[in-house]
């Protein structure tokens, strides 16, 4: 498949832009989308730093209200007797009342039963034995002032109304005597309202899980779609307890949207500045195309034939200075096809020249008369026939013969048509020069002496003489001339076509030498010369 | 019979001679070169019969046939290589002998010219319409005849039923008419301007073809132009 130009000129223009633009977008939107997640990694850690920050708090001021409830001295009186149930009740209701994240606050003694439980006992149970088989806070060798000193935390998971739900447990002792704890204050707080207290925006999450996790945040492996950070939420709490986890997490397509939206921009900035370089080289392409179109036009012209069609101009110089050397090149090949086709035609004209009809059928027509009359001379005139049209045919096959075998044509054309003019015609050939140092075209003379027998002699009653002289001249050419004194010359407008041939044979061969001319003198003789260089002048 | 030959090459004239005394005793043979021997023949020698070379020199064997009004003789042409006569012969269904020939052809041809070959007028017509012109005129003048190249000639008139030729200096009588002159020579060399005059163009001066139209020559004469011929000659005049 051969490759246009034009095509070939939009495409490295594009690829130009195009190249270089996608591979540098494709890095910045990489290192784009790695900073942003990075960034809301950083940012996320941030959150659930301040997310467990405040969880912790949360839980730590409701330990210091379960505390302030615990001294309370109803409250301590109540663990141990009944008579103060209904004040620690109402104390209880109060705690609920003002720390709306607390769904449940119970009273246990030190032997675990329970004093009193808001808002359900059997709830209260379930809870308390599940305490008791996590049990690590309800150590009897525990001191109080110890015991004080720390906040307990456990996570249960209670089933309620057949749903399983998470809880935190903050469980305070209420002070007895002798700095021995005489009971525990416990709250229920549900995951849930923990969670509802912090605040996130639209597509991130949080929520708190009771398992340990790394301090890290950390892209879901599972979808891919979520950004998370974990956080251990600290506590002043025993060691055995479950550390709650604060989990954050934010939709990983949220987050790189603006990154999004920057690579979309991108891509169609890209394709303006592509279709812009692409239009830009059709037109270019176009511009450099047009005059290789043209010079295409002018080289078809020639190949038509029309070699000296008008030569278009162009504006680039590389391309000007190629259609002239088309245009000299055309010339050359037309000036070699004229010289050709002259030299042909000229050859063909002295062969059908030398055809000539009325010499064949009158010369026949002489030796037909002869063969009753005189048997003899038309076999010696049959022979001089045959002899001057082989002498022609041999003549023909070279574009120059010696001057030598021309004037044995001339002869025997003379001696032929002597027979039929009688004494109407009179010929002389003089040769004062070496005829073997000359070669002449073939039927130049042989031509010129025809024609002075069909215009001069057969036109004129009394006939005339044709004297033909072959002279030297200082200069070593030979000067050809033949004076006829039949009827005289008559220009035509043509000059007619057996001395325009001779013409331009002379020119071909001997161009600005030869001097050819038909001249009429005073008495009405016409006299046709011309001059041959000899054979050393020229190779042919 | 009386037979003339018209060809410029001896040879030719042989040709015929020969087989002409060899196959009859009762012939008369003239020979002339060229066409103004023959047209003098014609007179002193009446020949009936003619055999007539197309190709010769100054006057060809069809210009030697518009001298003719009348022709009292049969005519056998021949030519070696002419297209337009052999054109015209055919076209005319007119018998020609191709040189060379065979003694049958030419047995053949003299047969024919037994039995018609009166030159038809349709071959002259045919002669004329292909612009072959008279350009030389055979002049008695006294006992001699004196040939005119027409080039030479000035008008030409009819003066009470003669016709009479006008070159310079001098003037001669023609044996044929005004009309026949007319057709025979080349309308872009005469005109006639009147049914008494035929002029040549060259000679023509100035003109006037208003209500009394006329010419004057360059000799200062001044000549009529008749109301039939005001139109030809405008015509002409203006090409």
């Amino acid at each position: 498949m051969k490759k246009s130009f034009r095509g070939m000129t939009v495409l490295l223009a594009t690829s130009v832009a195009v190249i270089p633009a996608l591979i540098l977008s494709v890095f910045a939107i990489n290192r784009l989308s790695e900073q942003v997640e990075q960034r809301s990694i950083n940012e996320l850690k941030l959150k659930v730093e301040s997310a467990s920050r405040q969880v912790s708090f949360e839980l730590s001021s409701i330990a210091d209200r379960l505390s302030g409830v615990a001294g309370d001295s109803d409250v301590r009186r109540g663990v141990k007797s009944a008579f103060y149930l209904e004040k620690t009740d109402g104390r209880l209701h109060e705690l609920l009342k003002a720390n709306p994240v607390v769904l449940g606050a119970f009273l246990f003694d030190v032997e675990g039963m329970m004093v009193s439980g808001i808002p359900e006992t059997y709830m209260a149970e379930h809870v308390y034995k599940q305490l008791k088989v996590l049990a690590p806070p309800f150590s009897e060798s525990r001191s109080f002032s110890n015991a004080k000193r720390s906040i307990a935390v456990a996570s249960l998971r209670l089933k309620i109304n057949g749903e399983q739900e998470h809880f935190v447990v903050v469980s305070v002792p209420v002070e007895g005597m002798v700095d021995i704890a005489s009971g525990y204050l416990l709250a229920m707080i549900p995951l849930e309202r923990l969670t509802g207290l912090i605040s996130v925006s639209d597509g991130e999450i949080f929520q708190i899980m009771t398992k340990k996790s790394p301090d890290e945040g950390e892209r879901d492996s599972e979808s891919g779609e979520w950004i998370k950070a974990l956080k251990p939420i600290k506590l002043v709490a025993d060691d055995n307890l479950s550390l709650l986890v604060a989990e954050f997490g934010a939709k990983r397509s949220q987050l790189l949207r603006p990154v999004v939206e920057i690579a979309w921009r991108l891509s169609i900035y890209a394709g303006v500045v592509i279709l812009v370089f692409g239009i830009v080289a059709y037109f270019l392409a176009e511009r450099l195309l047009n005059p290789l179109r043209r010079l295409e036009e002018q080289a078809r012209s020639y190949g038509r034939g029309e070699y000296e069609a008008k030569r278009p101009s162009f504006n680039f110089r590389e391309i000007e200075s190629f259609s002239k050397q088309l245009s000299e090149m055309a010339l050359q090949v037309k000036s070699r096809q004229d010289l050709q086709q002259a030299v042909f035609k000229s050859e063909l004209d002295a062969l059908r020249n030398q055809m000539n009809p009325h010499f064949l059928f009158n010369t026949l027509n002489a030796i037909s008369t002869y063969m009753t009359v005189d048997a003899s001379k038309a076999s010696q005139m049959t022979e001089q026939l045959a002899n001057l049209y082989r002498l022609t045919l041999e003549a023909t096959k070279h574009t120059t013969i010696s001057l030598g075998t021309e004037c044995e044509i001339v002869k025997a054309y003379l001696q032929l048509e002597s027979v039929r003019f009688g004494k109407r015609l009179n010929w002389r050939l003089h040769p004062e020069v070496s005829l073997s140092s000359y070669d002449i075209p073939g039927l130049v003379l042989q031509t010129i002496t025809e024609n002075a027998i069909k215009h001069g002699i057969s036109k004129a009653i009394a006939g005339g003489s044709i004297d033909i002289m072959l002279t030297p001249t200082a200069d070593g050419c030979c000067h050809i001339e033949v004076v006829n004194t039949g009827a005289p010359y008559v220009k035509k407008k043509s000059g007619g076509i057996g001395v325009e041939n001779t013409r331009r044979r002379l020119d071909i061969l001997y161009p600005g030498t030869h001097g050819f001319k038909i001249e009429s003198d005073q008495a009405g003789a016409t006299h046709v010369s011309f001059v041959l260089p000899p054979k050393a002048q020229h190779h042919n | 019979m009386r037979i003339l030959i018209v060809d410029d090459e001896e040879l030719a004239r042989l040709r015929i001679s020969t087989y002409l005394r060899k196959v009859s005793l009762d012939v008369d043979i003239a020979e002339a070169e060229n066409g103004f021997e023959a047209i003098d023949l014609v007179e002193s020698f009446a020949p009936e019969l003619i055999f007539l070379d197309v190709e010769m020199p100054e006057m060809s064997g069809l210009q030697f046939l518009l001298h003719f009004e009348k022709r009292a003789f049969k005519v056998v042409f021949q030519t070696a290589f002419d297209e337009f006569a052999v054109k015209a012969f055919e076209e005319n269904a007119v018998d020609y002998l191709l040189k060379p020939f065979s003694d049958e052809r030419l047995a053949k041809a003299l047969e024919r010219a037994g039995l018609d070959n009166q030159v038809k007028s349709a071959l002259i017509d045919h002669l004329i319409a292909s612009k072959v012109y008279l350009d030389k005129l055979i002049i008695k003048a006294g006992s001699k005849r004196k040939i005119i190249d027409v080039s030479d000639i000035l008008s030409i008139r009819s003066e009470s039923h003669v016709t009479r030729i006008f070159i310079k200096d001098i003037d001669y009588s023609y044996d044929y008419s005004l009309t026949f002159l007319e057709e025979r020579l080349d309308p872009n060399l005469f005109v006639r301007i009147h049914r008494n005059v035929i002029v040549a163009f060259d000679q023509i001066k100035s003109f006037d073809l208003g209500v009394k139209a006329q010419v004057v020559t360059k000799s200062g004469e001044v000549i009529a132009v008749s109301r039939e011929r005001k139109k030809i000659l405008a015509a002409k005049l203006n090409k």
